[in-house]
């Protein structure tokens, strides 16, 4: 009884301690990026959740500043990769060398890519070729690189934050459905409000410094990542989840109407895995201890909106896949 | 002893560690069930006392509106008696027992089928209060002993600490509580709402009193019966009767019980008429005899007027008379031989049918009739012997023995029956018409089975019209006539309408005497509508 009574006081101070970190790198960020409080947020869960964001802006909205600020605050080593269309797949994941030791002899080594950090930036990733992006798969699921016979192992945590730019669609390449589904989120970087645009003009006249600071680590956020894994979720909780999961596929019984009208094809299940841990960190970070509906409700968007394909009646309604989203959910019965 | 006391010390130390930790464990025991018992528990317990209380007014409201629904059926219904049907076990116990049934079972099923159960209630909260699908989930951890589940449960119970537990109210509770006030005035009025009584038809008790002009007719008739030519013995039992019957009747004041003694009174008055006279009797024997002349002898006594007699009587006679008699080369032997004969039969065949009858033979009618077959044999003898010639015996047109021998007497007799009938059936059939009875079919009261009219088995001979003075038409007479007993005939009912009308427009008689005889025509027709079904 002495025991449980000191687990349970352990783990509140894990949880205070919990929402004070997540408090601190939303302060920090503050200090390099206007605005963007949903996006941060979100970025947040997706990191402590272990999992990969896709990012979608116009350019200039502060999509590379947030992750390099981000980088900096969770102390993670940090890398950038522009992608482009003559971007190699080794370029990204590394390559083996041959090199002459001091005795002249030649050797082969791995020399590692870009890749091998722990918070990595894929810019304009959909520019790259769908060689070099196939490239990200594995890395991006199972934080690993195989080069020929050899594995190489990424450190955790990993994530990666990769960028994408809606207007410029020449030269690109749309992500296949199998790596978009290796991202757990996808975020919209809206173009900032003019009281927001106000504060970035004012902040870059004065410097173009990142200022924010690191305020914790990858052990931390490993440590984080564990605790989220305990929040409590109720049957009911869950099977709403699923039902929202299952509801995006026309094909099926369960199918919502919208659904069955405006979907061509619905989320795999790695969305119902990405909706229930992301709303484990959520309900954490909002200082709860178990799983609401309005937590699975609000992270359906991020979590379906890159897993679900719209077909021409809804482009026909001018309907865009979070309309879509947004009827599902409402149609969508809780247990 | 350094030892000792270190282990001693050490022991104490142990146990009294063992004691604050114990002290604490149970602290802690004590405030986890504490804390297992609040929270949920409180707002469940207020639920539940809302849910009961909407139980029971559903339960009061839907029993007092089927008390009001079948009160208000009931009221629908009439109800013979008086006005103390309401302590009437079937009116008070039915909607009573059905409102109870009803009131439990709504009640009932409410609580029970309606009760939320702790998964459904922790939902509600859930929403009502913004707990984030916590109470819930604490719920299904609810022998988690984990950590996060323990955190949890603080929290929810933090949170339902500061919940007013009056927040958790039973939607539109005005709603309920003005169905069921109003349900229960409903129920109030129809319970109190008049029974609609009404009065059985046999539970009518309709008044009588004789009128001056009925008591005028009944002693009018009395006197005509006791200045009639009826039997002596008869007339005075009738008038007897009849003096009795208008001394109770004055003295009867409802309409049944007159009407009971009236109909008493003219059956007993028949039953004495009938006994006057054998003719009837003497008719039924007579008309199933084995020849044709006894056959007419019955319908003979049918007879009631003097001129149909005479004509019948002519007939008899020339059923005796030979074809041959007076034809070229008639055998007067033989003529002579086959009449005897049939005299014979005739007269064998009357006495052994007046033999048949049962009548006592003194009786005058069968005396007499008996004498005509004494007779018709001294005829046959008297011609056999040659002691008389056949024309002498059969004669022509209402002349020889045999038309002498069907002569008066027998008429006078049956004259004599025929007056008693019409003095003692007029009476009460006169008696029958004042006061709405409905009139007498003489025939199938006189004879239980008409007997067959062999030669006239379909009735047509109009002779052989049986009966007092009243036929069975739509009026008292037979066809368009009405027996007129002062004429001793049937006169034809225009005339009776002529001498009504007559009356009515004539300023000699008083407003009174055109009243009762308006009184009487009334009745006449409300007899008619009455055998008519109107």
């Amino acid at each position: 009884m002495e025991n449980k009574a000191q687990n349970t006081e352990k783990q509140l101070e894990k949880v205070k301690a919990f929402s004070e970190k997540v408090a601190k790198i939303k302060n920090e960020l503050k200090k390099d990026v206007v605005g963007q409080a949903e996006i941060i947020d979100n970025v947040i869960i997706a990191i402590v959740a272990g999992g990969n964001v896709l990012l979608e802006g116009v350019p200039g909205v502060g999509k590379t500043r947030l992750v390099r600020s981000l980088g900096r605050v969770l102390s993670l080593p940090f890398s950038r990769i522009q992608f482009t269309p003559d971007l190699m797949p080794s370029d990204v994941t590394g390559a083996n060398i041959v090199e002459k030791d001091e005795n002249g002899r030649l050797n082969t080594s791995f020399r590692k890519g870009p890749i091998f950090a722990n918070l990595v930036l894929a810019d304009e990733i959909n520019r790259a070729t769908p060689k070099t992006q196939s490239a990200m798969l594995e890395v991006m699921q199972e934080h690993k690189v195989t080069v020929g016979n050899d594995v190489h192992k990424i450190s955790e945590p990993f994530f990666v934050l990769a960028t994408e730019n809606p207007i410029e669609q020449d030269g690109t390449y749309p992500l296949p459905e199998a790596q978009m589904d290796r991202f757990v989120f996808k975020l919209i970087v809206n173009f900032p409000s003019d009281d927001e645009l106000i504060d970035i003009v004012k902040m870059t006249q004065k410097t173009l410094a990142e200022t924010a600071e690191a305020v914790i680590n990858g052990e931390e956020i490993l440590e984080m990542r564990e605790l989220a894994t305990e929040v409590l979720v109720a049957d009911d909780v869950l099977a709403y989840a699923i039902k929202l999961v299952s509801g995006t596929h026309p094909e099926l019984p369960s199918a919502a109407p919208s659904t069955k009208k405006y979907v061509k094809y619905g989320a795999s299940p790695r969305a119902a895995q990405a909706l229930m841990t992301c709303a484990r960190v959520k309900a954490l970070m909002d200082g709860r201890y178990n799983v609401s509906y309005d937590d699975i409700s609000e992270l359906a968007y991020p979590v379906l909106r890159h897993r679900i394909k719209v077909n021409f009646t809804a482009i026909n309604d001018k309907l865009g896949v979070d309309d879509v989203i947004s009827m599902i959910i409402k149609e969508t019965k809780k247990a | 002893m350094q030892r000792e006391q270190n282990v001693s010390e050490k022991i104490h130390s142990v146990g009294e560690d063992a004691l604050i930790n114990g002290a604490r464990v149970r602290a802690l025991a004590s405030e986890d069930g504490k804390r297992k018992k609040d929270g949920f528990a409180k707002l469940k317990r207020r639920a539940n006392a809302m849910h009961l209380i909407r139980s029971l007014l559903l339960g009061f409201t839907s029993a007092w509106l089927t008390g009001a629904l079948v009160l208000s059926i009931v009221r629908f219904f009439p109800l013979y008696g008086d006005q103390y049907q309401l302590i009437d076990l079937l009116y008070t116990a039915l909607p009573s027992g059905l409102a109870q049934l009803v009131g439990l079972a709504v009640g009932f099923g409410t609580w029970f089928i309606l009760r939320r159960n702790d998964k459904v209630l922790a939902k509600r909260f859930d929403s009502q209060f913004d707990f984030k699908e916590g109470m819930q989930t604490s719920l299904e951890y609810k022998d988690d002993t984990g950590a996060m589940a323990t955190l949890l449960r603080d929290s929810m119970k933090e949170k339902t600490e500061a919940v007013n537990t009056k927040e958790i109210k039973i939607k539109a509770l005005p709603a309920y509580i003005v169905a069921a006030v109003i349900s229960f005035v409903l129920c109030v009025v129809m319970l109190f709402m008049p029974y609609n009584v009404i009065e059985r038809p046999g539970d009518k008790v309709e008044p009588f009193e004789l009128s001056e002009i009925q008591i005028a007719q009944i002693e009018a008739i009395i006197l005509r019966v006791e200045s009639s030519e009826m039997e002596e013995g008869a007339r005075a039992q009738v008038a007897t009767e009849l003096k009795a019957l208008l001394d109770v009747l004055k003295i009867t004041k409802e309409k049944d019980t007159a009407l009971e003694l009236i109909s008493l009174s003219v059956l007993k008055i028949d039953d004495i008429t009938e006994k006057t006279g054998t003719s009837y009797d003497l008719y039924d024997t007579l008309v199933t005899g084995d020849t044709i002349f006894t056959r007419d002898v019955g319908r003979l006594l049918t007879l009631h007027n003097w001129e149909k007699f005479k004509i019948k009587r002519e007939r008899m006679r020339a059923y005796f008379e030979h074809a041959e008699f007076g034809t070229e080369n008639a055998d007067i032997e033989k003529i002579n031989t086959e009449t005897i004969g049939l005299i014979k039969d005739s007269a064998l065949s009357l006495k052994n049918q007046l033999a048949k009858s049962g009548i006592d033979e003194n009786d005058a009618l069968y005396s007499e009739l008996l004498n005509l077959a004494n007779g018709l044999e001294s005829i046959a003898s008297d011609l056999e012997n040659g002691l008389i010639n056949y024309r002498a015996a059969v004669g022509t047109s209402e002349q020889g023995e045999i038309f002498f021998l069907l002569g008066d007497k027998i008429y006078q007799e049956l004259d004599k029956q025929n007056k008693n009938y019409s003095v003692g059936f007029g009476a009460s059939d006169e008696i029958r018409e004042m006061f709405g009875l409905p009139p007498v079919n003489r025939e199938d009261n006189k004879t239980e089975k008409k007997p067959t009219d062999v030669d006239d088995p379909d009735n047509k001979d109009e002779e052989g019209n049986h009966g007092g003075g009243y036929g069975d038409g739509d009026v008292f007479g037979s066809n368009d006539a009405i027996y007129d007993r002062d004429e001793n005939a049937h006169i034809k009912y225009g005339q009776v309408l002529d001498a009504y009308y007559q009356i009515m427009t004539n300023s000699n008689y008083t407003e009174e005497e055109k009243k009762a005889i308006q009184s009487y025509f009334e009745i006449l027709y409300r007899g008619l509508e009455e055998e008519k079904g109107e």
